[in-house]
């Protein structure tokens, strides 16, 4: 590496001297230092994961064979139904947010995010809401239970876990947009000299679409549950065909939500994994420009292919038609991006450490993620596949070896840098090889599932799915076993280990690898100077 | 390094307010305006 750089930011680490604040109180409640903040998202995602993993556990459990084991028919819908909101707003979203916190103001040679004190709002408001929402259990109605797409009539029948839920989101929601106005502010306002907007690193870029989607959707959601809440207590009829409402309606709002929602989840994503594959492929990325660019048509087009998640409920040939080639199109912007990571490795030095594995992982796994939606998008197959096991196979292989394993990736990523030590890369190897085995046992047979019509969200089946459900139980016992490993070696690296050197992998190449491994409590207190934003740059 | 002189710190504070203002009223006005649209389709 270039040791030129430790003297940069000497000078400056000598402006921004005083660490983090003494007493639990002053440093984490009241925190508005973005590494800490950072932190404090990541473990809250961490928790959640393996609270909504172990609600995936009992839902496997209950379907390891045919009959009803262990746990009521309503109960396990509620564990269907917490189980996606706790891995979508609780997991990933979280996550993606305290990877921006950690990552996005060094990237950009900013001192913190552009609004601190919100920063720190935004993410107590989180604990609280999570509180609610899973306090329903102590409601005599128990966790909500109508599916986390909360489509009524169904939804409102639910009990007093019902409007505990509708606050939650609204909490959440709140959380969110602060989360992307701050994003945005930093990313228009505070990056450093020198560093344009065609300079940035890709998981800026991401994100910073990112942040744009969430402010334009999150409202989206918060009127629509509104409504819902309005339908439930206060006798309005938005949604209810008895009172001249349209049930339908609040699938159409809810999905021009939960569209963009899912773009939300998987962009930055394609950030950490435009990181990631340049660094061991000791290679430019390939068509940064063209990579922004089909970042921010992927954006777009997520606002204009809602109904595909609704084609069953009747709608015009038109609409259908519309809906269907609006979906396939997004096929080829992203079609860029998976062959532009290829080019980036085409006759690269690739190696192959633990980010690098996941990132792979990610590519293939992602691909055949999104093949089959492409076969969802095709409308007279969509009514075959239409709330089958296909479809559950479809987007977990989206969000599980695609937005997980590219979290897992960036962490392993940028923990030696976080931390100043190298964690042990032989047993994340070993964490990798059984995320990516099992991950495929788990989720691979669900497709035989579902075109053998086996219907999602039921507790019991049919004995001719018998054998596929046994395998794909198994396969999730193995994959939540095996990611125990993880919390396991994230715990060891912080505690200590072999020294990481600034640089920590030899192809790295940004602005956050110009600081010190770990950085300064305040990483950019001054701005780096030109030479620096010169080396540490990507775009052009 | 590069440093901002006192004019620059507060043209970018303002900045700053300024987008993140803008940003909350969007969210805010399309919260609203959303469940107004519905009500006024419902009369």
């Amino acid at each position: 590496m270039d040791h030129s750089t430790h003297a940069d930011h000497a000078d400056h680490a000598d402006h921004d001297h005083h660490g983090p604040a003494k007493g639990f109180i002053q440093r984490w409640v009241m925190a508005t230092n973005h590494k800490d903040i950072g932190t404090m998202y990541l473990v809250f995602a961490g928790v959640m994961f393996f609270l909504g993993g172990a609600m995936a556990m009992v839902i496997r459990a209950e379907l390891f064979q045919p009959g009803l084991q262990f746990v009521d028919p309503q109960f396990f819908n509620s564990m269907t139904t917490m189980h996606a909101l706790v891995m979508i707003f609780g997991g990933v979203m979280p996550a993606w947010v305290g990877l921006a916190n950690w990552m996005i103001p060094m990237q950009v040679g900013a001192p913190d995010m552009a609004l601190p004190r919100m920063n720190n709002f935004s993410f107590w408001i989180l604990p609280f809401a999570f509180t609610l929402l899973l306090g329903g259990i102590l409601t005599d109605s128990g966790l909500p239970a109508g599916g986390w797409t909360l489509y009524p009539p169904l939804s409102l029948q639910g009990g007093d876990s019902f409007p505990m839920a509708i606050f939650a989101i609204h909490m959440m929601g709140i959380s969110s947009i602060m989360g992307a106005i701050n994003v945005i502010v930093t990313l228009m306002n505070m990056r450093a000299p020198g560093v344009t907007l065609l300079r940035m690193p890709l998981f800026a870029w991401t994100w910073l679409i990112t942040a744009y989607l969430l402010i334009l959707v999150m409202p989206v959601l918060a009127g629509a549950v509104t409504m819902l809440l309005t339908d439930h207590f206060f006798g309005t009829t938005f949604f209810n065909a008895a009172g001249g409402g349209d049930p339908v309606m609040f699938q159409h709002i809810f999905w021009f939500f939960g569209h963009p929602e899912v773009y939300i989840l998987i962009l930055p994503a394609f950030g950490v994994v435009s990181e990631i594959i340049p660094t061991f492929s000791r290679k430019p990325l390939f068509g940064y420009e063209s990579m922004v660019y089909a970042t921010a048509s992927i954006g777009f087009l997520s606002f204009i292919v809602w109904a595909h998640h609704m084609f069953t409920v009747g709608m015009p040939l038109a609409g259908q038609l519309f809906f269907m080639l609006t979906t396939m199109l997004i096929a080829v912007p992203t079609g860029v991006k998976v062959f532009n990571w290829t080019a980036t490795m085409w006759k690269g030095s690739i190696t192959f450490e633990p980010p690098m594995l996941f990132a792979v992982a990610f590519l293939f796994l992602f691909t055949i993620g999104g093949f089959s939606g492409l076969m969802l998008a095709i409308v007279p197959a969509d009514f075959q596949y239409h709330d089958t096991y296909f479809v559950v196979a479809h987007f977990h292989y989206v969000l599980v070896p695609g937005a997980i394993f590219a979290i897992m990736a960036g962490i392993y990523y940028w923990l030696p840098k976080w931390t100043g030590h190298m964690y042990n890369m032989k047993l994340a190897t070993v964490h990798f090889w059984l995320s990516m085995i099992f991950v495929n046992v788990l989720f691979f047979p669900q497709h035989f599932l579902g075109l053998a019509g086996m219907p999602r969200r039921i507790p019991d089946y049919s004995t001719q799915f018998s054998e596929w459900n046994m395998v794909s139980s198994l396969g999730a016992f193995g994959f939540g076993l095996s990611q125990l490993l993880f919390p396991l070696i994230i715990i060891q690296c912080v505690k200590g280990g072999q020294k990481a050197t600034d640089r920590v992998w030899e192809g790295s190449h940004g602005l956050e690898w110009e600081l010190t491994s770990p950085p300064p409590y305040h990483s950019w207190g001054t701005a780096p100077t030109l030479e620096v934003v010169e080396r540490g740059t990507v775009g052009h | 390094m590069q440093t901002l002189t006192p004019a620059e710190t507060a043209a970018r504070r303002r900045r700053v307010r300024n987008t993140a203002l803008r940003l909350a009223a969007f969210a805010v006005v399309v919260y609203v305006a959303f469940i107004v649209a519905f009500i006024n389709q419902h009369q």
